[in-house]
């Protein structure tokens, strides 16, 4: 990160500190999102309190830090990659969302519309990217319960998840969020219990769950990996709980239809964007490089 | 797919990238298929011949107006025709030394199936190129000479034969004609002799004759008419009437007398009685006037009636002593002679008129059959004379053929020993096996992103479909996974190199004569 960008963010922190707690205030009743309506409700119903979160974000405990070699072998950005550019774009591309939601937090869903392709590695670095911001917060969810991705491209393993959660009225929200070893940045794996997903996505407890990850910091953005959308019906209900949606279109694999089917799936008012991946990439070589 | 040319390039370049293994594949099949084939490709050496061939033949211009000889239209037809015949194959089989070996017939009559293939004959009106095309040099060389000699021979003998049939046909058909000729002559003469009076024109002098005759005798009839009716008033002037006439005078003489003698007689009696001496003598000479006067009336009477039943007139002396009379008679008389000299020539000129006739019926006959043999004889010697000259022609040009041999073949350019083999050659396969191994996948990539509706360009999602793109990824790749790639090239780049030094010992081998 350069000097520039963590004076910025200094700058940020002190001022957010001022205004968080009116800024808590406003935002609920402003989302226009069935989750954000159920804020109000919920927040007094559970006691959960919006505080100012920079604080917490500061100290909050991302377990073992990874180095960049790991992150690099696991394909995550990081912000010394040799190969900027990618990095770059990331970076580019959270201007963007946060541009599109300014000053609000939001709960954004990734999905792809070709069916043997998972975006999970495209969510994990817009993820990863959000947590460059030492101002932000990201938490990553695997809805993809059928195949879920995380843990592999983490190279972790845990227990509780997303499913756990939803079965088990006594287990905390605390107990399902899982440290990344990035720093501000969390997940919520798929979890081991396996049942029909679709009920759970539209169960009360699901939505309950949607507005508090969402309320409970103001800088903390919420990322839903799924399944490829016209693969899986639980995309479809997911797309109701999310702000906005990002497509994933992998180059030389989608037809025109394939987009056009994708995008009708989702709702044209519910589509943000499309991110165009996976384009290919010459190596870039030096002569010494061949003989190391 | 429309897409900018830089786009179309980075995205083969990805594509060319991302299948570089496949793609390398078909670069070593497509190399090394080439160079293999290239180099057992037989080596091809052409060795060529032009020959100048004048292309008119001798009976057109020797017959020309009177017959049209069929023509050599198409040299290369007739030499085609000529070469690929199987007197020449045969001796060329023998000449190139295909039959050191022994070959059987069937054997050789695939020799020279496959020898007649390599053979190329290519010309135009008056040149003709002959090639031959053999993987030994020396082969090609001799084979081509002896093609090109032994066309030429052949072309020779032929217009020898040429000209000798020419001359043959046209002194055949010059004694035809004085045959002919002769013929024609005999039957004039003979026609002559049978009508000497056998002349153009004598026809219409004929005519002309019988025109004039007929026109004398219509004349002639006329002269006698007349004639006749002056004859005919002449005797009727002559006949009793005349005498009748004559009588009346005679009477009326009498009576002025007798009239005269009354008024003597009248004047005498006034002073005299009528015996009175001279009154008597008075009365007497009266007397004697009546009696004439009554004998001349009872005289012509009886000569009127006489004339009325006999029809010959009287005449007494007074008449015929009458001078008028003489008149008359002596003009009835000529005229008389008149008319017998008419009748004489008329008869005369019938006579002529018919021989005349006779005569034009004659010639009629004769002049059409004159004409027809002086027709005869005429376009007979004219036709003669011109074969006559024809023939002397035929008889330089055959002459000519028979002792200037290779006037109507000439080797424009003779067969050489080729040095540098032609067609396709290794080099051509080398340069061929490179380039389409590297030009084939990148073009069969080309056509797949052409092709394959998959989207390979963010721009066609934002402009076609209207979607907004957020960003654009490249592949993030791991380390390791830049290390693999980087072996993959390394392995690539070591296999183009292992292709090129294949290229090379090959060629080498090919240099060195070793393959």
């Amino acid at each position: 990160m350069s000097k520039i960008e963590e004076a910025l963010n200094k700058a940020k922190k002190s001022r957010e500190k001022g205004l968080a707690t009116i800024k808590a205030i406003n935002t609920t009743d402003e989302i226009p999102s069935s989750v954000r309506s159920m804020v109000s409700i919920s927040s007094d119903d559970d006691g959960i309190q919006r505080e100012s979160s920079t604080k917490e974000i500061s100290l909050m405990d991302s377990g073992d830090i990874r180095d960049k070699n790991e992150l690099a072998e696991l394909k995550i950005i990081h912000s010394e990659m040799s190969d900027n550019k990618i990095a770059n774009t990331y970076r580019d591309l959270r201007t963007k969302l946060i541009q599109h939601n300014p000053g609000k937090n939001f709960i954004a869903m990734i999905t792809s519309c070709v069916p043997d392709n998972d975006s999970s590695p495209t969510t994990l670095n817009i993820a990863t990217a959000f947590s460059f911001d030492e101002s932000k917060t990201s938490l990553l969810i695997d809805c993809n319960l059928n195949n879920p991705k995380l843990d592999a491209l983490l190279n972790m393993e845990t227990d509780k998840g997303l499913t756990d959660y939803l079965e088990d009225n006594s287990i905390p929200v605390d107990t399902i969020m899982h440290k990344t070893g990035i720093k501000r940045l969390k997940t919520i794996p798929a979890g081991t219990a396996r049942e029909t997903a679709t009920e759970y996505f539209t169960s009360m407890r699901m939505r309950q769950l949607m507005s508090d990850l969402l309320t409970r910091y103001s800088d903390r953005y919420i990322f839903l990996d799924t399944a490829p959308i016209n693969e899986s019906a639980d995309t479809r209900i997911l797309v109701e709980l999310c702000d906005f949606v990002i497509l994933v279109v992998p180059y030389g694999m989608a037809t025109k239809s394939k987009i056009s089917e994708s995008v009708e799936a989702i709702g044209k008012d519910k589509l943000l964007g499309i991110v165009f991946n996976d384009k290919p990439k010459l190596p870039k070589f030096k002569l010494s490089d061949i003989f190391k | 797919m429309n897409l900018p040319f830089e786009d179309l390039i980075k995205i083969l370049f990805g594509e060319v990238f991302t299948r570089r293994n496949s793609v390398f594949a078909l670069f070593v099949i497509i190399s090394i298929t080439f160079l293999s084939v290239g180099s057992v490709w037989p080596k091809r050496y052409t060795s060529s011949s032009s020959i100048l061939a004048d292309g008119s033949d001798i009976l057109q211009p020797l017959m020309e107006g009177t017959a049209e000889a069929t023509r050599i239209s198409d040299q290369r037809a007739n030499a085609k025709e000529i070469i690929f015949g199987e007197k020449i194959m045969s001796q060329i089989l023998k000449d190139a030394g295909w039959l050191d070996d022994n070959p059987s017939e069937i054997e050789q009559a695939q020799l020279k199936k496959n020898i007649a293939g390599n053979i190329n004959i290519d010309g135009g009106k008056e040149l003709i190129k002959i090639s031959y095309r053999d993987s030994d040099p020396m082969r090609a060389y001799i084979t081509t000479k002896r093609i090109v000699e032994l066309f030429i021979e052949e072309g020779e003998k032929s217009k020898i034969n040429e000209s000798q049939a020419a001359y043959d046909f046209i002194e055949k058909q010059v004694n035809e004609y004085l045959d002919k000729l002769t013929k024609v002559e005999e039957q004039l003469r003979e026609f002559r002799s049978n009508n000497p009076d056998a002349r153009p024109g004598l026809e219409a002098e004929v005519a002309n004759r019988i025109t004039r005759l007929t026109g004398d005798i219509e004349k002639t009839h006329l002269e006698l008419r007349e004639a006749m009716i002056r004859s005919e008033s002449l005797k009727k002037q002559l006949s009793g009437e005349a005498a009748i006439t004559i009588s009346q005078s005679k009477e009326g003489q009498f009576r002025v007398k007798i009239a005269d003698l009354q008024q003597q007689l009248e004047t005498l009696r006034l002073d005299y009685q009528d015996t009175y001496p001279d009154i008597v003598r008075l009365k007497h000479r009266i007397e004697d006037l009546k009696l004439s006067m009554n004998a001349e009336i009872e005289h012509r009477n009886t000569a009127k009636n006489k004339a009325a039943e006999t029809g010959v007139v009287y005449m007494d002396e007074s008449i015929l002593l009458n001078p008028l009379y003489q008149v008359l008679r002596s003009d009835a008389s000529k005229s008389e002679t008149q008319i017998a000299t008419l009748h004489a020539r008329m008869n005369e000129m019938n006579k002529m008129l018919e021989n005349e006739y006779e005569r034009a019926k004659r010639i009629h006959g004769g002049e059409a059959s004159l004409a027809k043999l002086t027709r005869n004889y005429q376009v007979n010697q004219e036709i003669y004379q011109d074969l006559l000259r024809r023939m002397e022609r035929a008889r330089v040009s055959k002459n000519l053929d028979r002792e200037n041999q290779g006037l109507t073949f000439k080797i424009q350019e003779p067969a050489k020993i080729p040095l540098i083999p032609t067609g396709i050659r290794f080099l051509h396969f080398l340069i061929g096996g490179i380039f389409l191994g590297i030009m084939t996948p990148i073009v069969l990539i080309y056509f797949m992103i052409e092709v394959d509706p998959k989207i390979r360009y963010s721009q066609i999602i934002s402009k076609d479909l209207g979607l907004p793109i957020l960003a654009e990824m490249s592949v993030l790749s791991s380390q390791s996974d830049e290390k693999k790639i980087k072996n993959n090239l390394l392995l690539l780049g070591l296999g183009v190199i292992i292709v090129f030094l294949i290229y090379g010992y090959v060629s080498w081998l090919k240099i060195t004569g070793q393959l």
